[in-house]
């Protein structure tokens, strides 16, 4: 099979996941107890005026028609309206759209080469100091948790000693220098543990290249040990390592809730946890369809990537 | 949760009371007459009242800057009439008006957009005369015609506004001349001028919000207010522009920032290194606010009550002996401590100690016999007495919202019934599971908050009145949703049936002295219930920057940036 029917395949294939991730979401969050009407209007209500809004955005409806209703919408391209904001979910998910990419984008960018980096030095020096330097900061990337890591930052480098500031948002576009200044204690935050299991990840998979009887020959045949590193063990490491590439990008969409939150980033994360919390169905079926799709993408890419690393898998 | 509400906004509940970051900035944080504690510092003293600015200081004044505030919520609307978060209501005052305003200690009603007092036609009618010559942000007058649609905008069942319950006392409001409007009144209503000082009766330009439609007005809201609306960039800011027009006085600040920090940290972080000019201060932070220089802080007390509600439709709890018990059982002092510090203070007769002040309530003499000290001995006794001596044959459920206060005093709740042989869960739950819950009574104790305003009627009429009772009365599937709900269904009676007509009457009477007698009656027939245990009242801890000039916000302050009291600015 060609690259380009594998694609359109794969692509063909996201529709049924997507429908899934959709009935699954719809279910859950109908299942949750309590409704966002309830919620909107807090505690002792008018009645009145809950049974109109139930009835108003179709709650008192069975749970069939208002799935197939959900559907039909979603199917006209309509995701959905936040109840509490009666907006449509689709604008205030474009609003927030930027904040979240260049937050876990940069992040990636920083966190993948380091990790590579850090990995590859790691299994260069098996055993030795350099190592376990590395799997010890790793290990403590890894266990630290991004809220406590974020507040920590914020109490250094904001309050301590005034290098960047606390909390905020500035879009590259407008002030790229005011933008990176905001940036940098978010992405610290976000891209520690990204780095950690990418490190861990790299160095594991390259210690087992490394162990290989084609190594040894390589090495028997005295190729400089930089062109065994990387041109050899590297390559043959870097395909485990797609696969977990490409997953780790579900990861970071969890930490943005995490560093959007304490950073004070209006960014796609905040916007899932305030839905969430006020069980806004609307914004957590659109956030969970856009992120599916974002996975779905992701996971995509990772299969594409194979063939270009390993010309000898086959799209079959 | 570091989360909040506003005095007149009673129904808005405490599940996301660290809202109050922001509610601080507008004054409008529901306090009682705390003078609260401000700490300067460096002595330098509060700022000042007045608006007036020397001649010294008027070099400093022109310009005014950009005040920035913090809040830890979004606003989900602009539009007063559709909007329900306690912070929005009280940042709304900066763009629209209102007929009359507290002033800054609370005591009085100033004439606002009114040009004077209500005055009485009868029982149930009032007429407002009003200001000429105030302006709209679009340049239009505001006029009777505003002021009337505004009221029946919120009043018309059609357009479905959360807020029509606070206004259902009125009938309607008319137009009666260019500058006058009147009032026709269901019933003589004790709030009545309480009710025309908040958001809930805030003015809005009838022309464009009927041509904007709802959606759109309330993202890009027109009023009368100091400022005009800018910019909503959703989640992050919210920035206003100094109104030339202000029929008042010129506002000294040339711009006003709300920024979005959901943190209390990193609110204060943000102000501690002049990224923004006022923030809340989390409780552990107290200390470290007070030795900022540049900073003052003050504490802004919350008009509300925290403490146990007990489902007396089921056992063990619809023994009265079981629900006094709980009263011996745990030291509420040392509950208090444990969760809110110094930042709250002990609520006796379900209202918070402000009120019972304000009021001269005999608050002293209810500590003395409905809220005896901690006695494990007794609290045994009135178990055995109950049948209950050998355990309740069953685990309980104590219900807490997910946030650290609420669930602190659940912990310590759980502990002391374990001392009694009382097993018991603690269940946190999310805000949805938690309003179910109480609606439709699947718990045995919940943890409870509720922010009812400076008048005893905000605590009484909405938790105590008996909900069938309403017209209406309870929808299918719902028990109530505070336990003296449950105790009418559970232990109905003449003597219960007769303090929902005291708390019903109460509202209807503006005799302050015939009120004060009923909420007394009210307060002691339920304290000798024990439906709940009132635990504390709490407070925000405000601070701001000592470049802010000529701003103290208190609880009652609306607009304390620009009033009738002061005109703030920052300092160059």
């Amino acid at each position: 099979m060609s690259l380009y029917r594998y694609t359109i395949r794969r692509i063909l294939q996201i529709i049924p996941v997507l429908l899934g991730v959709f009935t699954l979401t719809f279910v859950m969050v109908h299942a949750l107890p309590g409704n966002p009407v309830r919620i909107y209007l807090g505690l002792n209500p008018s009645q009145e005026l809950a049974n109109e809004l139930i009835h108003r955005y179709g709650f008192d409806q069975p749970l069939w028609k208002q799935y197939l209703d959900y559907l039909w919408r979603l199917l006209h391209g309509e995701i959905g309206e936040s109840f509490m904001r009666k907006r449509p979910v689709s604008g205030l998910m474009l609003e927030r759209m930027g904040p979240t990419l260049v937050l876990m984008g940069v992040s990636y960018l920083i966190a993948l080469p380091a990790a590579l980096l850090l990995g590859v030095y790691s299994a260069a020096k098996h055993n030795q100091i350099g190592d376990h330097v590395s799997r010890f900061v790793g290990l403590a990337g890894l266990s630290t948790p991004n809220f406590w890591l974020g507040l920590m930052l914020i109490f250094l480098f904001a309050y301590e000693v005034s290098w960047f500031p606390a909390s905020g948002y500035v879009s590259p576009l407008a002030d790229p220098v005011g933008a990176a200044k905001h940036l940098v204690l978010p992405i610290i935050t976000l891209a520690t543990a990204q780095t950690a299991t990418l490190m861990r990840m790299t160095r594991s998979s390259m210690v087992e290249e490394l162990s290989q009887d084609y190594v040894e020959t390589a090495r028997a045949y005295g190729l400089p040990e930089r062109r065994i590193l990387l041109r050899h063990a590297f390559r043959n490491a870097l395909l485990p390592l797609i696969t977990i590439i490409g997953l780790q990008l579900s990861f970071l969409l969890d930490g943005s809730v995490v560093v959007e939150q304490i950073f004070a980033i209006p960014g796609m994360g905040r916007l899932g946890y305030k839905g969430l919390i006020n069980q806004d169905y609307g914004v957590i079926i659109g956030l969970n369809i856009f992120f599916s799709i974002l996975f779905l993408v992701g996971v995509l890419l990772t299969d594409l990537a194979y063939a270009y690393i390993d010309p000898r898998i086959r799209y079959d | 949760m570091t989360d909040e509400r506003l005095k007149l906004d009673r129904r808005h509940f405490l599940a996301t009371s660290g809202l109050l970051g922001g509610t601080a900035l507008a004054g409008c944080s529901g306090g009682g007459n705390d003078q609260g504690t401000t700490a300067d510092t460096t002595a330098a003293g509060t700022s000042g009242g007045g608006s007036e600015t020397t001649d010294q200081q008027q070099q400093n004044v022109q310009g005014g800057g950009t005040f920035v505030g913090t809040t830890a919520e979004d606003a989900t609307t602009l539009d007063p009439r559709m909007n329900e978060l306690a912070w929005v209501n009280g940042f709304l005052h900066y763009i629209f008006d209102t007929l009359y305003v507290l002033s800054p200690d609370g005591k009085q009603f100033q004439p606002h957009l009114a040009a004077d007092q209500p005055q009485k036609q009868d029982e149930t009618t009032f007429v407002v005369p009003l200001k000429q010559g105030v302006k709209f942000h679009d340049g239009s007058e505001l006029t009777a015609e505003d002021v009337a649609y505004s009221f029946n905008w919120v009043l018309n069942p059609d357009n479905k506004s959360p807020n029509r319950s606070n206004l259902d006392f009125i009938d309607s409001v008319e137009a009666s001349g260019d500058y006058e409007v009147t009032f026709n009144l269901n019933y003589p209503f004790a709030l009545f001028k309480l009710t025309l000082a908040g958001m809930n009766a805030a003015v809005v330009p009838k022309k464009q919000a009927e041509s904007q439609g709802t959606k759109k007005f309330g993202s890009k809201p027109v009023g009368s207010g100091p400022f005009t609306f800018q910019k909503h960039v959703s989640s992050s800011h919210i920035t206003l522009a100094r109104n030339e027009d202000y029929f008042l006085k010129k506002p000294n600040l040339a711009s006003l920032k709300m920024r979005v920090i959901p943190k209390p940290q990193v609110q204060f972080v943000e102000l501690a290194t002049g990224g923004v000019h006022q923030a809340t201060v989390p409780k552990n932070l107290l200390k470290k606010a007070q030795a900022e220089q540049g900073i003052k802080m003050t504490r802004i007390s919350h008009f509300d009550y925290n403490g146990l509600i007990f489902n007396t439709m089921r056992e063990p709890f619809g023994s009265l002996k079981v629900r006094k018990a709980m009263q011996y059982l745990v030291d509420y002092d040392e509950m208090l401590k444990a969760t809110k510090g110094t930042l709250g203070k002990r609520s006796y007769g379900f209202m918070p100690k402000e009120v019972n002040k304000s009021w001269e309530f005999p608050w002293k003499e209810w500590k003395q016999k409905y809220y005896p000290d901690k006695n494990h001995d007794k609290a045994k006794q009135l178990l055995q007495e109950a049948g209950y001596g050998d355990g309740v044959g069953k685990t309980l459920k104590i219900s807490s919202l997910a946030s650290s206060k609420f669930k602190n005093m659940a912990i310590i709740l759980q502990n002391e019934l374990k001392k009694v042989g009382i097993e018991a869960n603690v269940r946190e739950v999310t805000i949805g599971q938690w309003l179910d819950e109480l609606d439709s009574g699947e718990f045995d104790v919940n943890i409870y908050g509720w922010s009812g305003g400076q008048d005893p009627d905000g605590f009484f009429y909405y938790l105590f009145r008996d909900l069938r009772n309403d017209e209406g009365g309870l929808s299918e599937g719902i028990v109530g949703n505070a336990s003296a709900s449950y105790l009418y269904k559970s232990q109905d009676s003449d003597e219960l049936q007769q303090v929902d007509e005291t708390i019903r009457q109460a509202r209807r009477l503006t005799d302050e002295s015939k009120r004060k007698e009923m909420y007394i009656d009210a307060a002691e027939t339920w304290q000798g219930l024990y439906p709940h245990i009132p635990v504390f009242s709490e407070q925000a801890a405000t601070a701001w920057s000592k470049n802010v000039k000529d701003y103290e916000p208190t609880a009652f302050n609306a607009q304390p940036l620009c009033n009738e009291w002061s005109n703030a600015y920052i300092k160059k």
